[in-house]
Order: C-alpha cells, then sequence, then structure tokens
C-alpha cells in the first residue's frame, strides 16, 4: 500500500462525510469564481473599451453620483494645444432607464471623433452627420431593447430613429446607445456640457510627459482629473468598492470552507486514532503522520476547488443572459481566475489540515493502540 | 476507554466564528442619538433641497408576481423652507407621454394640484383626489408634497432593524394647524446616512394605509445618500409600485414659468 492509497482510503472511507465537505468547499469556490469574475469582469469591460477605442488619458470630475459630473465642452479647446496631445475628443456619457429596459449607457460622441472609429457597422448605417437627430446601437444593446433598424428608441421625451447595429468590439460599447454629442446635448438639456474628454497622446510619450500633462490639465480644470486609461479602472472608487465587496465575501465563504475542511479532518484524526497507533508503531515518522493528513486536506481542498470552479463558472455563464448583467459586463472567467481558485482551495485544504495534522502527531503510540 | 485526544470541533469552530466576528465586525463609536426634533430637522432640511431634476421609472403591478406596467417619469421640483413645487410628466410610454401633474404647498396650507392629460384636459385636483394615486399607482399625490418632518410632533419610538441597519424609529404626527390624511408617520431611519428605510403611514383607524421600503441607497450627484429605488403598498391592497430614480440634478435652475399650469403642457429638459 502506498502513502497516496493511504490517503485516498483516508477520504473514501467515509464517502458521505466527504461529499458533504466537497459540497462545502466547492459551494465556498464558486462563490469566489462568481463574486471575483464579476468585479473583474467589470473592470475588464472598462479596460477593454478604453483599450478598443485608443484612449490614452481620460478627463473627467468623478465627484458624487454614478456617472461624472459634466462641464464645459470648451475646455477641450484648451487642452487640444497642450504638448504630447495628439488628439482629443469629447463625450456626454449618461445612464440612463430607457423605455422599459434596465439602466443602460447613452453615449454622445463628438461627430468625427476618434471613439467612433472602431465602430463596426453590423446593420444599416452611421449617422450621416452630428446632427442627424438618429441613434445607432450596440449589438447587446439592440437585443435588451429588442429594437432593430427603423425601429426608433426614446431618451428622454425624445423619439429618435435607430439607423444602424453597430459591433464595438468591448462588451460596454455593445451595450450602449450611441448618438452624436449635439443631439445628446439637446435631448437631455445639456447644451454645451460634457462628462469625458478622451485624449491621445503622441507615441514616444515618456511616462514622465504623461504625468507632466495630467498635472498641467489638472492645473485648468482643477475640480476634474486627468486619468492614464490603465489607471482609471484601479483607481475608481466604484471598482476599488466592487472588488472589496467580492473579495470580503469570497473571505467569508473561504472560512466557511476551512471551518468544514477542519472539522471533516479533526473527525478523521479522531476515528483512526488506532490506524495511526499501528502506522507510529511500524515506524512512521510523526511528519509523515502530519503529511498524510495534509495531503488528505489538500486532496480535499482540490476536489472541492475542481468542483467549485465547474460549479462557479456556470453560475457566472447563467449569470451573464440576466436582463440586469447581458450587455453591461462580461463576467471574467480567464485561466488566472480559475487557477487561482483552485490554489485557493488546495490552500484551504492545507490550511484546514494543519491542526488536525498537529493533534495527531501528538498521539501516543502505545495509547492509540490501546485506545 | 482513554481519552488520547481532546477533540472538540464545535470549540474550534465556535472560535474561529468568534475570532472572524471580532474581525468583521470592529467595535463601533458610540454616536450620539440625536433627539427626535433635532433627526425630523435634519430630514427636513435634507427634503428642502431647492430646484432639481430627477428621472424615475415606475413600474405598477396589480399583485406581486403580476405583469407590470412601466412609465418613465420627468421629475422637476423646488423645494424651500417656505414652500414646494413638483411637476411631473410622462416621457414613455409614447401613448401616455405628455400626462402631467403639478402640485404646490406653501407653509402649513393644504396643497394644490392640477392634472393635465393630453391633448387638452386640464382639471385641478381636489382635497380628496390629493389621496389618489399618481397615475394610477399607489404613491398618493399627497406624498410627495407632505413634508411630515416638518410636523408639530416628533418622537422618538425605540430601534429597529431594517435590512441590517438599526434604524432610529421616528414617530411624527400633524399639528393643529397641519393637514394631512395620516394620523402619523413611522419612519425607520438609518442614521449614518439620514436616510428614511421604511416609512409607514396610518390613517385615523390605526391602519397602515401606506407602506414604502427603500430598497437601495445610492449617491446623488452632490454625493449625499439618498434612497434610490423604493417600494410602495397600500394597506389592504395587492398592488406593488416600484420607482427607481436615477439623473438627479441639483446644477439646475428654474423660473416660476416651470412650475405655471402651462409647463404642464411641454415637456422641456431641465437646464
Amino acid at each position: 500500500m502506498t502513502f497516496f492509497t493511504v490517503i485516498v482510503r483516508g477520504l473514501i472511507r467515509r464517502p458521505v462525510r466527504t461529499g458533504l465537505t466537497l459540497v462545502g468547499i466547492s459551494i465556498g469556490i464558486a462563490a469566489v469564481v462568481a463574486l471575483v469574475g464579476m468585479a473583474w469582469g467589470y473592470e475588464k469591460s472598462i479596460g477593454k473599451q478604453l483599450d478598443v477605442i485608443g484612449i490614452d488619458v481620460v478627463v473627467s470630475n468623478m465627484s458624487g453620483g454614478l456617472m461624472p459630473k459634466v462641464f464645459d465642452d470648451s475646455l477641450q479647446a484648451n487642452i487640444k494645444p497642450l504638448p504630447q496631445v495628439a488628439d482629443t475628443t469629447s463625450v456626454l456619457m449618461q445612464m440612463l432607464s430607457i423605455e422599459d429596459a434596465p439602466m443602460m449607457m447613452v453615449s454622445g460622441r463628438e461627430w468625427g471623433g476618434f471613439t467612433w472609429d472602431k465602430l463596426k457597422v453590423l446593420e444599416g448605417r452611421m449617422p450621416k452627420d452630428g446632427t442627424e437627430e438618429v441613434v445607432v446601437l450596440g449589438r447587446l444593446a439592440a437585443e435588451v431593447l429588442k429594437k432593430k433598424v427603423g425601429d426608433t428608441v426614446q431618451i428622454e421625451a425624445t423619439e429618435l430613429p435607430v439607423v444602424g447595429i453597430v459591433d464595438g468590439q468591448a462588451v460596454v460599447e455593445n451595450g450602449a446607445i450611441l448618438l452624436s454629442l449635439p443631439v445628446l446635448q439637446a435631448v437631455t438639456g445639456n447644451e454645451g456640457k460634457v462628462n469625458f474628454i478622451d485624449i491621445r497622446i503622441t507615441p514616444g510619450t515618456t511616462k514622465d510627459q504623461v504625468a507632466a500633462l495630467c498635472a498641467q490639465i489638472k492645473g485648468i480644470f482643477p475640480e476634474g482629473r486627468a486619468m492614464v486609461a490603465s489607471e482609471v479602472v484601479g483607481t475608481s472608487q466604484g471598482f476599488r468598492v466592487a472588488r472589496a465587496m467580492s473579495w470580503s465575501t469570497s473571505l467569508l465563504a473561504i472560512v466557511v470552507g476551512v471551518l468544514g475542511v477542519m472539522n471533516t479532518m479533526l473527525m478523521t484524526v479522531f476515528e483512526r486514532t488506532h490506524e495511526i497507533g499501528i502506522l507510529l508503531a511500524v515506524g512512521w515518522k510523526r511528519r509523515r503522520i502530519v503529511a498524510m493528513v495534509l495531503w488528505e486536506s489538500a486532496l480535499l481542498g482540490l476536489l472541492g476547488g475542481l468542483l467549485g470552479v465547474s460549479l462557479g463558472a456556470l453560475g457566472l455563464k447563467l449569470l451573464e443572459t440576466t436582463p440586469a448583467v447581458h450587455g453591461l459586463l462580461e463576467p471574467d472567467l480567464s485561466p488566472k481566475l480559475l487557477l487561482t481558485s483552485i490554489a485557493i482551495a488546495v490552500l484551504v485544504g492545507v490550511v484546514s489540515g494543519l491542526y488536525p495534522g498537529w493533534r495527531s502527531s501528538r498521539l501516543s503510540p502505545s495509547l492509540a493502540l490501546h485506545g | 476507554m482513554k481519552t488520547i485526544l481532546h477533540p472538540n470541533p464545535l470549540t474550534v469552530c465556535q472560535s474561529a466564528l468568534l475570532a472572524l466576528a471580532l474581525l468583521i465586525l470592529p467595535g463601533q463609536a458610540q454616536e450620539a442619538v440625536p433627539t427626535a426634533p433635532e433627526l425630523a430637522r435634519r430630514l427636513s432640511t435634507a427634503l428642502q433641497d431647492g430646484s432639481s431634476a430627477v428621472r424615475l421609472k415606475l413600474e405598477m403591478k396589480a399583485a406581486a408576481g403580476a405583469p407590470k406596467s412601466v412609465l418613465q417619469l420627468q421629475i422637476k421640483s423646488r423645494r424651500t423652507p417656505a414652500s414646494t413645487e413638483v411637476l411631473y410628466q410622462v416621457l414613455w410610454p409614447k401613448e401616455r407621454k405628455g400626462e402631467s401633474f403639478l402640485l404646490r404647498k406653501s407653509g402649513h396650507q393644504a396643497a394644490s394640484g392640477t392634472v393635465f392629460v393630453p391633448p387638452a384636459n386640464t382639471q385641478s385636483l381636489s382635497a380628496s383626489q390629493m389621496q389618489e394615486g399618481i397615475f394610477g399607482s399607489d404613491l398618493a399625490y399627497e406624498d410627495l408634497v407632505d413634508n411630515f418632518y416638518g410636523w408639530e410632533s416628533q418622537t422618538l419610538a425605540g430601534t429597529e432593524t431594517v435590512d441590517r441597519v438599526l434604524c432610529q424609529i421616528l414617530e411624527s404626527k400633524p399639528g393643529k394647524g397641519e393637514r394631512s390624511s395620516y394620523a402619523r408617520v413611522r419612519s425607520w431611519i438609518d442614521p449614518k446616512k439620514m436616510v428614511p428605510l421604511r416609512i409607514e403611514k396610518y390613517a385615523a383607524s390605526g391602519q397602515v394605509a401606506r407602506r414604502i421600503d427603500t430598497t437601495r441607497v445610492s449617491k446623488d450627484d452632490a454625493g449625499r445618500s439618498v434612497p434610490s429605488t423604493f417600494s410602495v403598498v397600500r394597506g389592504g391592497q395587492a398592488s406593488v409600485t416600484e420607482l427607481e430614480g436615477s439623473n438627479s440634478r441639483h446644477d439646475v435652475s428654474f423660473t416660476d414659468a416651470d412650475f405655471s399650469p402651462e409647463a404642464l403642457k411641454t415637456i422641456t429638459p431641465a437646464k
């Protein structure tokens, strides 16, 4: 009988208990995959949008509310001539409840600006010019709103014809209603106002020069902030809260998992005092007994992790189809998340096995044999 | 049989849970509980937030689980300590677009209201109609202009946990000169965010006439915590109205014309 066989036999000795413990761990790991997957997906969706459009620096006033506050679009004229600025474009973005659909992104974009460049027309056409009172829908937004080319979408009090369905290559773009900036400004009563200025910087600009540019923008727009696109996700309060909430909830699930495995392993050790006594009597070192318990609990963690990752992935896929999530974000199911979750499960197993392992190593062979 | 080990998994689990509880529930500093009048004054001040515009999605269900009917509304309001004016207009659906009403209330006087139904039907609301639901919902006209936190009698009626938040229960009763169809109103206040998480309005019979539950609290454009989604039920009725506010703006300026009967007839965005 090999060392590994002893470990496996230890686990299958009580199949129901082992099974229930596995279910406990897998639920915890499924929660980690689902919650962290949503939070990472949220970050990734925004990051991908900025990347796809080719935005290097974002200027906004993030104080208060769901969306950044609006400011005068004349600010763009002051930013454009700054060194290292290759191109700028302004955007008015609003989260609006449209017809009977959940809240969605409505993006009014400066006509001719680079934010229009990467949109691929799937059906219909793009607006003819910046004054045409029409919208194009991201393909997910079209699905959510159940609209096709030729229908109308009502934004605030104005009905606007849908002239195109587009693929924006990022879930945030695909889940949005896109129209020209002056049209959205008029419809929402925000004439002359925007809440983002997107900047492309000249190739070859160093990090220090970008930092200097951001500082310069802060000088001319003290109530706002210029942020490198890659930092937008990391510094946003919303992302930080989502990350913290997902990890703290996951932590609770993990702690429950640790307690479950610890309980199972302690029971295993108590039930096998006689066996452990024999193993000690035939010359097993205490270290090996501890290793046996740790391997058992690690294996329990690994199996629970594999099961949990499958459950979590399934849960995320289901969640992705719900109206609240569909079109807004793309849950992250990257190998990094799956491997991290399995590693957490194994760690849970090992940590849970430490105390039972220590208890087993303190057994006296003679007493164990007599017990 | 000798005891070789001293296993007590439950004790281990309990200790671990206790440690966890200590980790996640750090000691909360004891804050002085404001008196009832002080609490009411703060809430009343928060309500009188000047000029604002809000988008509201209103979902009505005849009963829980029944098909819903949705309205998208635009709200303009001007609230000062002396007076309240609110204008509600239906933006969507198309067949109800333009339906609107205007409510006014000054000091302790009774509220007055005008309803407009396109193309040209304008009607004043009688005192009894003020207790009817707006656009056929469970929320009454008078609920939109009654500031019960400004009533004379305010008392604390204990504490209760609502959605895991320990709330102060504030009981408000109208004074002699104050007009309301409600005999008293109880509010469950989250003292940290200064937001009511539940409001129960009682008829003179002592029955709950309306109950409003806050289902989500968000920050508005000024960074203040405000109820952003809530549900309204009427006592003895199966219907439910759910409301979701968004895009609240306080950077708007209105003129008297924005709250005139003529303003009922056209929908203009708040600027």
